[in-house]
């Protein structure tokens, strides 16, 4: 067995060193297109939007943002429309994190105890996923609409009242709610197949042995089924808590947060300081803020879901 | 026979040379053509015939090239970055009202257009008001025109004729019209349609937009004029005021008026042929005619006072960016055919917009002939809303306010302190020069 002497051993080495450089440039080429893509179109605007919200800024009219520090941050804590913007995107999002969980949920654990058409019913739930938002608010805008909406003519017929035309989307007690409900509608589809997933990676004999010690169905949803789903849960929760608050599309072509600034959501209203106050300085305070209640919120549900805990069960 | 052939093979190639550069020529030539971009949201592709003026004036203008661009209906603004520059990717924008413009005649960007109010464009050819809702403040002093306006919009009542006449509101072919602003007289008119109207006596829109002339047009048919005596935005104060607006409350209490959040859906309850009045801009009651197939199916009435002291009118304006090429040729284009008689007598007789050159009112006008003498006298003594600073936060304020006491839930006095109080610390500069 030969051995080899210190040169051949530093060459050794040199030879290495330049195979993992080489390496190493070519998964820095391969990366670096969407590095540049993420650092122009992400990084950039993210940090720029940061600095912005530092500042007084009407575009177009202001030639350069002037520096202000924390102080829109407090102005916004006193503005009656962001606040409006904060109680209605609350509201907005317990009921619509509520309704879609549930529905899904529930749905997920009864289509799961089918023997035939799993498939069937998930693509019709999922259906509605496909469409866009815009066209759904345009949908259901028509379904709730006083004179030829689906939902007056039903109630004509029912309470034999030819006059009943109800503005779902224009009183105020009311409009919210039928966002949630059309936003919901829409993406009940995409939790439920994540539950199903869940459902469906749930050993079989774990069950059957509840089964045998007597157990009824609630109990082994309450034991087996929900313990196991916590991991999912955590993923569409999070999901859910996200579009709960990412709302714009459905008020803007709705409601345009109407009546009066009752349907005003934070995006909804940051989208109407930058585009329309043109105050990109306001805008972005309130873009950083909704971006903060997402992580702090997305961190609870972290900590309530969070794996560990269903593995213990 | 072989030198044929390389022969042949040659003169092909050479022909085929020949007819490159001829063609490279012709293609220079093509090139050499100067191109005019015109941008226009997607209605006024609609509603006005930019396509056929666009082909007339490449006809009389062999050497211009016309490329239509269809533009975003509010996103003026979101040129601005490729002005700074030095860029842009239109040459013309024909359309913008004013709060689309603001921020642009704000910042300066539009190029001055006082120069083309001459020839067929001077101001004694063109409706004055119209005209002057053109007009902005200079920021040295005196005024200029940023823009100019092509068409107008009147805020005006439409009445479906067929209601009327049930009602026993109709006389000598015309609607017999609202006797007064005293609760009796107003309230009364409206409930005599009541039992022929289903879906509403009266339809408006109080959204964003059309509140403000909702708003702003009683008081002004009131008192003449609908701003604050101090300046600061409308009147919130006055007796015609706090009057006007528990008229609306009332109306809408009694179930009188079908109030809308959304345009679209005032048109729809408007369409239905099922209303009695609607309160809208001139251009959209017209379009109960696009359902029911008879011009006679609607008539134009106003305000009590309105005929004195008139309405709100709005405008559409022609700008040109100042970084724009080709400037005179967008002038031509602008003279020559946005301002052409054809250009405005086709949208009204289409689109009931009103057309800003005077002579487009005569001959050529093929629907509500009848019509127009009210509407040019409502339009005539009428007023834009002013460009404030601070115009869309205080759009914004009043949206919290005046559709909620119009729906009757927040009591009138209430509602025009709390504009009062929350608008205080506005920008009420107007940047209109009248």
């Amino acid at each position: 067995m030969s051995t080899m002497n210190h040169e051949e051993v530093t060459e050794l080495k040199r030879l290495k060193m330049l195979r993992k450089l080489r390496e190493d440039i070519n998964l820095f080429l391969f990366l670096l297109p969407a590095m540049v893509f993420v650092l122009i179109f992400i990084t950039f605007p993210v940090v720029y939007s940061g600095y912005l919200s530092l500042t007084r800024y009407k575009f177009g009219i202001d030639s350069t943002p002037r520096f202000i520090f924390l102080k829109g941050y407090i102005e916004r804590f006193h503005d009656d429309f962001f606040l409006t913007s904060l109680k209605n995107q609350a509201i907005f999002a317990v009921l619509y994190f509520s309704i879609t969980f549930l529905t899904s949920l529930i749905l997920a654990i009864l289509i799961n105890e089918l023997t035939h058409g799993v498939q069937v019913f998930q693509v019709i739930f999922y259906l509605p996923m496909i469409i866009p938002m815009s066209l759904v608010g345009i949908t259901f805008a028509w379904l709730l609409s006083p004179i030829n909406g689906f939902a007056n003519i039903i109630i004509r017929n029912v309470t034999h009242n030819p006059r009943f035309m109800f503005d779902w989307y224009q009183e105020p007690q009311t409009a919210l709610i039928g966002l949630i409900i059309a936003r919901s509608w829409k993406m009940v589809g995409f939790t439920l197949i994540i539950f199903i997933a869940g459902l469906k990676g749930i050993n079989k004999s774990l069950r059957e042995a509840a089964k045998v010690d007597g157990s009824t169905f609630w109990q082994e949803v309450k034991w087996i089924i929900i313990p196991n789903l916590k991991p999912y849960m955590l993923i569409s929760s999070i999901w859910i808590l996200i579009n709960s608050l990412k709302v714009f599309d459905l008020v803007k072509v709705v409601t345009e947060g109407g009546p009066g600034i009752r349907t005003y959501t934070l995006y909804y209203y940051a989208w109407k300081l930058a585009f329309e106050r043109m105050d990109f300085g306001q805008a972005s305070q309130v873009s950083y803020i909704t971006a903060a209640i997402i992580l702090i919120l997305a961190a609870v549900l972290n900590l309530i879901f969070r794996p560990e805990t269903a593995e213990k069960g | 026979m072989k030198k044929w052939l390389i022969f042949l093979i040659v003169l092909l190639i050479a022909s085929s040379f020949t007819f490159s550069v001829y063609a490279g020529g012709q293609g220079e030539k093509k090139a050499e053509k100067k191109v005019l971009r015109v941008a226009a949201p997607p209605w006024i592709f609609k509603k006005f015939p930019l396509e056929d003026v666009s082909n007339k004036f490449e006809q009389n203008n062999a050497d211009v090239k016309i490329e239509r661009i269809r533009a975003d209906k509010w996103g003026g603004v979101t040129y601005i970055p490729e002005w700074q520059a030095g860029k842009t990717s239109f040459d013309l924008f024909v359309g913008g009202s004013g709060s689309m413009l603001a921020p642009l005649i704000l910042g300066g960007w539009t190029e001055p257009m006082d120069d083309m109010l001459t020839g067929n464009m001077a101001p004694d050819k063109l409706v004055g008001g119209f005209l002057n809702a053109g007009k902005y403040k200079k920021a040295g002093g005196g005024s200029y025109f940023p823009v100019i306006p092509f068409m107008g919009e009147v805020a005006i009542i439409g009445v479906n004729t067929n209601i009327m006449k049930k009602a026993g509101l109709w006389t000598n072919g015309k609607p017999v019209p609202i006797p007064g602003m005293a609760e009796k007289e107003f309230v009364g008119w409206f409930a005599k349609m009541k039992e022929f109207a289903p879906v509403g006596a009266h339809i408006q829109i109080w959204d964003r937009e059309f509140m403000q002339y909702d708003y702003n047009s009683g008081i002004q048919a009131m008192r003449g004029t609908f701003r604050a005596d101090d300046g600061k935005g409308f009147d919130v104060s006055s007796d015609s005021a706090k009057k006007w607006m528990t008229l609306i409350q009332t109306l809408y209490k009694k179930g009188l008026a079908a109030y809308t959040i959304s345009d679209d859906k005032g048109y729809e309850l408007w369409k239905s042929g099922a209303a009695g009045s609607f309160f809208a801009a001139q251009g959209h009651i017209m379009e109960l005619v696009s359902v029911t197939k008879k011009n006679s199916d609607i008539a134009y009435t106003g305000w009590p006072g309105s005929g004195k002291n008139g309405s709100i009118i709005w405008t559409h304006s022609v700008w040109m960016p100042k970084v724009a090429k080709n400037k005179d040729i967008v002038r031509a284009f602008i003279r020559d055919e946005i301002f052409s008689k054809y250009f405005g007598q086709w949208s009204f007789n289409h689109y009931g917009k009103l057309p800003i050159l005077k002579s487009a009112y005569g001959e050529g006008i093929t629907r509500f002939k009848d019509q127009m003498p009210t509407l040019l006298s409502i339009a005539d003594n009428s007023s834009p809303i002013p460009l404030y600073k601070d115009l869309n936060k205080y759009l914004d304020i009043l949206q919290k306010y005046l559709p909620e006491a119009a729906f009757g839930r927040l009591d009138v006095d209430k509602a025009l302190s709390s504009v009062k109080k929350e608008t205080e610390g506005l920008d009420f500069t107007d940047v209109r020069a009248y």
